[in-house]
């Protein structure tokens, strides 16, 4: 009898037994202990002394120990087994079926492990193997199909208990005396890849009657031949070559997910396929061979190909298995056991790279990992958690093929495989490739739950698409080849087919035409004030007729330099009645951005509404505007000058800039007229209805209150700043990035009949070029998506090469289309650099620094900024600009400005590390930076820090930034105030830790892993933290509680909280 | 060798590498260990695959004088 079931007997019996100091206590029933069990106690003793002490048996291999420790519920992504499930067709004597497996099992010790919690194997000498009998033939059909499927559902994912071996099951549901389905599970503690092939190929030669070899190689000899190779050069030489490695290691591909990887309780597994026929996958490995390149390198080259489509990035780390059988038998090439280790591959896919170049690296790389195998993946990965830098290596590739005398087929030997699926711990999604009857089978296992919806479906149909362009010929050229799945390129183009014909008149005219049609019709409404369309028209073209006698002309800018009122509006419509370009200044910007505006924009005439308005460049005409007009004047009749077209400008808006200089944007008519027409139609815009010109006139959003109204005959309200919502209110134009999801809810709450669209775009897309109607799906339960694009525009999401990226995978928001602005003002270079011609597509491009994505239905969702330009309540600022500003004051060294939270909305909130001992606080910063920049950009909150904190690749860590606690006043960084710990806590932890470290004390500030400690001893430790006091901590979050007093704090604050911390 | 390797190759001729043969790293492991112990010499996997078997005999042979001299 085996100690295990000696234990499983003592259990049975409600009896315990412990092992102190060499020698074993019994506890329980007297009447439960006889003789005669305690002189199989005796007997056993030693063994039962070693077991109960976690010395017992043979240590784990690397993997083995991965695996194991991944079945703990507190792994990330745990709480499952490395564990195959297949379904196989057929009809067989099961009794043979048993007597065959139970031979295999006989003749590999690897299949009779069992494990202990405290990661060791012991190899028992019998391992009874039995085959259930399912007999479903009784069932009706549609009964029969729900057993079968609800057998699936909870075999398919099972973890066999590791005390029980053989790790193997096998049942068989009987449907017919010759139709019959063999279930068979495997856990990747006792097999490896090979391993399933020859288990299978073993298992049926038992059944066929050919006698099995000779007894199989002791699996002890190769764990003995792992724990010698350790002490080589060999595995010196790999350890040095790998720690050289991880401060570079490239990171974990960067797919989109739908949730946090800790959410995933139990993960669940569905199977991908890719195939290749033999045909087509012979001449590809072929031509792979004859480019000098293994069929593993090619695909592993395609799939890292593919995941850098959907997302993965440019450089990123995967996760292989490789085979690692050393010739210390000679039979260990049959051997059926777990004979793998995980090794990393960091992958770059170069942008113009063909696929050999790619392919080509990616061996390279394989083959320099391989050479340096001696020191595992798992190792690696434990050192990188070690150095707290993260170790997820959850993208996984193995590849079964090249292995002498047995390959995939072996799997259908009894029968076809009609359902496969498996799974792996703390692995997201992995890629298993083996010839199958000639040709290729990649079976492609991931967790449904962590992607978004259809995403690994695409990406899979991706990976297909990319082996079937490599069989084709045309994927080895193309750098980029196209893996859009059609459906989603359909859906692309259907959102994009927006052409709409559209007149030739100037806004102008339309204005003036309406001014004509109903004079006395109201067109500016201000507190106390209406002006009418006559009036409006009149005083306009009298100061056009001022510019025009000062030779404006097209393309020139006229300054507005203003503060908020009804001039503003005659200001516009003069200036495009006298054919020139508005640019509005804020009055109440600082002197030296004013200057700067007029300066940049050459302007010479200035209209103005603010009396003894100084600060101008020299030799500016300044025209102020008069309070009223005559009614009996009659409007000047402008003709348009000579050669105007619709290309002209319209206005110059300044927007902020990355140098420290803010840029003008060039808008035409034909891109203001072209969105106008779309509103008015849209909207069924009329003369009855009232704009509330609610933003001000540097901001976009205003040219639609004007031209929007003014082309129809409607009314422009400038409401004062205290009044609420008109109670006709029928339309409410959302304009942002990201509307916040619950306002429409909360305003269709307020009126239910309201219309409400969200609109959005940059300066240099003309005020909106994308929209999304709000619809009973937008109930504050989603993020509202930035839309589809608007009439005669169109929108893409893609990467920097400028190729279409899958739904949900993030790139840049590019538009095309009427909308697109002609540039930036004065600076060609940055108006090339921003508006190109794509050849592609054969249309002119603005790349617009946001960062979105394609949603399944057509729309886009926007998802921040590429660049460092962030929008704060409303403004859009060039974080750049500003950190310029900070830079040069004396007290500052170095510089970020992030978007953040506040309890009143977005708030920018500057870090600064100091040039000196000086730290003054955030008044005195906003009064020094008053000088040059707007309020909007001047940040309301600042953190000192020591240095700024960086990412791996030097850069500022914006991200950690933004999470940073900011001060409203003075602020100085320190070190946190340790927190309390009870008495005793810390005494206990302690006992706790040198219970599973066996270690004799441990001091309260040493880290786990310099005591021993590896990941197995972690995952004890936590359970017993949860056991002892109801506190669950992560294992992910080791890095963070890594001490006794780490820990203990962690504890006490949870179980002041009340639970997980 | 693609008798060893179990390659389904044609006999392999000396201008022929491991990877034209249809080999793959698992080979290469193999042959790694083959070779050390019948010659004391550790061939590079990126070697063993890449070359020529008559350049591999060639780098096998000048290793093995290295290390016997």
């Amino acid at each position: 009898m085996s100690v295990v079931e000696l234990l499983r007997d003592l259990s049975a019996r409600g009896l315990t037994i412990t092992a102190t100091g060499g020698d074993l206590r019994l506890q329980g029933p007297t009447e439960a202990m006889d003789a005669e069990l305690v002189a199989r106690l005796r007997a056993a003793k030693p063994d039962l002394v070693a077991h109960l002490t976690g010395q017992a048996g043979l240590a784990l291999t690397p993997l083995q120990g991965a695996y194991l420790y991944g079945r703990g519920e507190l792994v990330e992504l745990g709480n499952v087994a490395s564990h195959v499930y297949h379904e196989i067709e057929g009809a067989w004597d099961v009794d043979r079926l048993e007597r065959a497996l139970q031979s295999v099992v006989d003749r590999h010790p690897a299949l009779r492990a069992s494990f202990t919690a405290e990661g060791r194997q012991v190899i028992h000498d019998h391992a009874a193997v039995h085959i259930r009998v399912r007999d479903l033939r009784s069932l009706p059909g549609r009964a029969r199909q729900d057993s079968l499927a609800a057998y699936r559902h909870r075999c398919s994912h099972r973890m066999l208990p590791i005390d029980r071996p053989p790790l193997v099951r096998a049942e068989v549901s009987v449907l017919a005396e010759d139709r019959m389905v063999l279930h068979v599970s495997h856990d990747g503690l006792v097999l490896d890849g090979i391993s399933m092939f020859l288990f299978f190929r073993d298992w049926w030669r038992a059944y066929a009657g050919e006698p099995l070899d000779e007894a199989g190689m002791p699996f002890g000899e190769y764990v003995a031949e792992l724990a010698r190779a350790r002490d080589r050069a060999p595995a010196q030489r790999s350890q040095r070559y790998w720690l050289d490695r991880l401060d570079d290691l490239a990171p974990m591909p960067d797919l989109p997910l739908a949730t946090s990887p800790s959410a995933v309780t139990r993960p669940r597994f569905t199977q991908r396929l890719v195939r290749l026929d033999a045909q087509r996958w012979g001449e590809l490995r072929r031509r792979a061979t004859g480019a000098g390149i293994t069929a593993p390198a090619l695909l592993l080259t395609a799939y890292a190909q593919t995941l850098h489509r959907w997302g993965a990035g440019d450089r990123f780390t995967l996760n292989t298995t490789f085979a690692h059988r050393p010739p210390i038998h000679p039979r260990i090439a049959e051997a059926v056991g777990q004979f793998s280790d995980v090794m990393l591959v960091e992958v770059a896919v170069e942008a113009d790279a063909g696929f050999e170049q790619r392919a080509r690296a990616v061996q390279a790389r394989l083959h320099r990992g391989i050479e340096n195998r001696h020191f595992s993946g798992v190792e690696v990965l434990r050192e990188l958690g070690r150095r707290g830098s993260g170790a997820r290596a959850p993208y996984t590739f193995n590849c079964a093929i090249g292995y002498p005398g047995v390959d995939g087929s072996a799997l259908e030997l009894f029968g076809r495989e009609t359902y496969t699926v498996s799974q792996t711990p703390q692995v997201w999604l992995n890629v298993f490739a083996m010839e199958q009857h000639g040709g290729l089978v990649v079976q492609v296992d991931g967790v449904d739950e962590l992607y978004p919806d259809g995403l690994l479906d695409a990406l899979v149909t991706g990976y297909q698409r990319l082996l079937d362009g490599l069989c084709g010929g045309e994927a080895w050229t193309d750098p980029a080849p196209d893996l859009l799945p059609p459906a989603q390129r359909q859906r692309r183009a259907a959102a994009n087919d927006t052409s709409v014909p559209r007149s030739d008149r100037l806004l102008a005219d339309l204005v003036v035409a309406r001014a004509r049609r109903q004079p006395a019709a109201p067109a500016v409404i201000a507190s106390g004030a209406t002006m009418s369309y006559g009036e409006l028209h009149r005083r306009a073209s009298h100061i056009a007729a001022w510019l025009r006698q000062r030779a404006v002309g097209r393309d020139e800018l006229v300054g507005l330099v203003m503060t908020r009122g009804p001039e503003q509006i005659v200001g516009i419509l003069a200036t495009v009645l006298a054919g020139g370009a508005y640019l509005p200044v804020d009055a109440a910007l600082p002197a030296a951005r004013r200057e700067y505006m007029l300066r940049d924009g050459k302007v010479r005439c200035v209209l103005t509404n603010v009396d003894g308005l100084d600060g101008l460049p020299d030799g500016v005409e300044v025209l102020p505007l008069p309070g009223g007009t005559d009614p009996a004047v009659e409007p000047v009749d402008l003709a348009p000058l000579p050669g105007a077209t619709l290309d002209d400008l319209a206005y110059v808006l300044y927007t902020s800039g990355t140098t420290g200089s803010p840029k003008g944007v060039m808008v035409s008519q034909r891109s203001v007229a072209n969105v106008v027409a779309d509103c008015t139609a849209r909207f069924g815009i009329d003369a009855t209805d009232r704009f509330f010109g609610i933003s001000a006139f540097n901001f976009d959003l205003s040219v639609y209150d004007v031209f929007g109204a003014l082309t129809t005959g409607a009314a422009i309200v400038l409401p004062d700043a205290d009044r609420s919502a008109d109670p006709a209110l029928r339309l409410v134009m959302m304009s942002g990035d990201r509307i916040p999801p619950a306002l429409p809810s909360q305003l269709l709450r307020v009126k239910p009949d309201l219309e409400i669209v969200s609109l959005g775009g940059p300066t240099e897309t003309t005020i909106w070029n994308i929209l999304h109607p709000i619809e009973a799906a937008d109930d504050g339960s989603r993020s509202i998506p930035y839309g589809r694009p608007n009439a005669n525009n169109r929108a893409y999401v893609l990467d920097a090469a400028g190729r279409d990226l899958p739904d949900w995978v993030v790139g840049e928001i590019c538009a095309a289309g009427v909308g697109l602005a002609r540039g930036y003002w004065g600076d060609p270079a940055r108006t090339d650099e921003r508006f190109r011609t794509d050849e592609r597509r054969g249309e002119r491009l603005y790349r617009t620094g946001d960062l979105g994505r394609y949603l399944p239905d057509g729309d886009i969702e926007i998802l921040g900024r590429s660049d460092f330009q962030i929008k704060v309540n409303g403004y859009r600022i060039e974080a750049g600009e500003v950190e310029t500003r900070l830079v040069g004051l004396d007290m500052v060294k170095q510089a970020a400005v992030v978007r953040q939270d506040g309890a009143r909305g977005d708030r920018l909130v500057a870090h600064l590390a100091a040039a000196g001992d000086a730290r003054p606080g955030i008044e005195e910063i906003r009064a020094q930076l008053r000088v040059h920049l707007p309020d909007y950009m001047i940040p309301s909150a600042v953190v000192w820090h020591d240095a700024l904190p960086l990412t791996r690749n030097g850069k500022v860590d914006r991200t950690a930034l933004t999470t940073a606690t900011p001060a409203s006043g003075p602020a100085a960084a320190g070190p946190a105030p340790a927190p309390a710990v009870p008495d005793g806590l810390a005494g206990q932890l302690a006992a706790v830790w040198a219970t599973v470290l066996r270690v004799g004390d441990v001091p309260h500030d040493v880290a786990f892993h310099d005591l021993g400690g590896d990941s197995l001893a972690a995952a004890r430790v936590l359970a017993e933290v949860r056991k002892l006091f109801r506190v669950t901590i992560p294992l992910d979050q080791l890095y963070e509680v890594r001490t006794v007093r780490a820990m203990a704090a962690r504890v006490a604050a949870a179980q002041t909280t009340g639970g997980t911390p | 060798m693609t008798a060893t390797l179990q390659l389904d190759a044609e006999p392999a001729g000396d201008n022929a590498t491991l990877v034209s043969l249809g080999a793959a790293s698992l080979h290469a492991v193999t042959l790694q260990y083959q070779i050390l112990e019948h010659t004391g010499v550790e061939v590079p996997v990126e070697d063993l695959l890449g070359s020529t078997i008559a350049e591999l005999a060639t780098m096998v042979g000048q290793r093995a004088e290295v290390a016997l001299a």
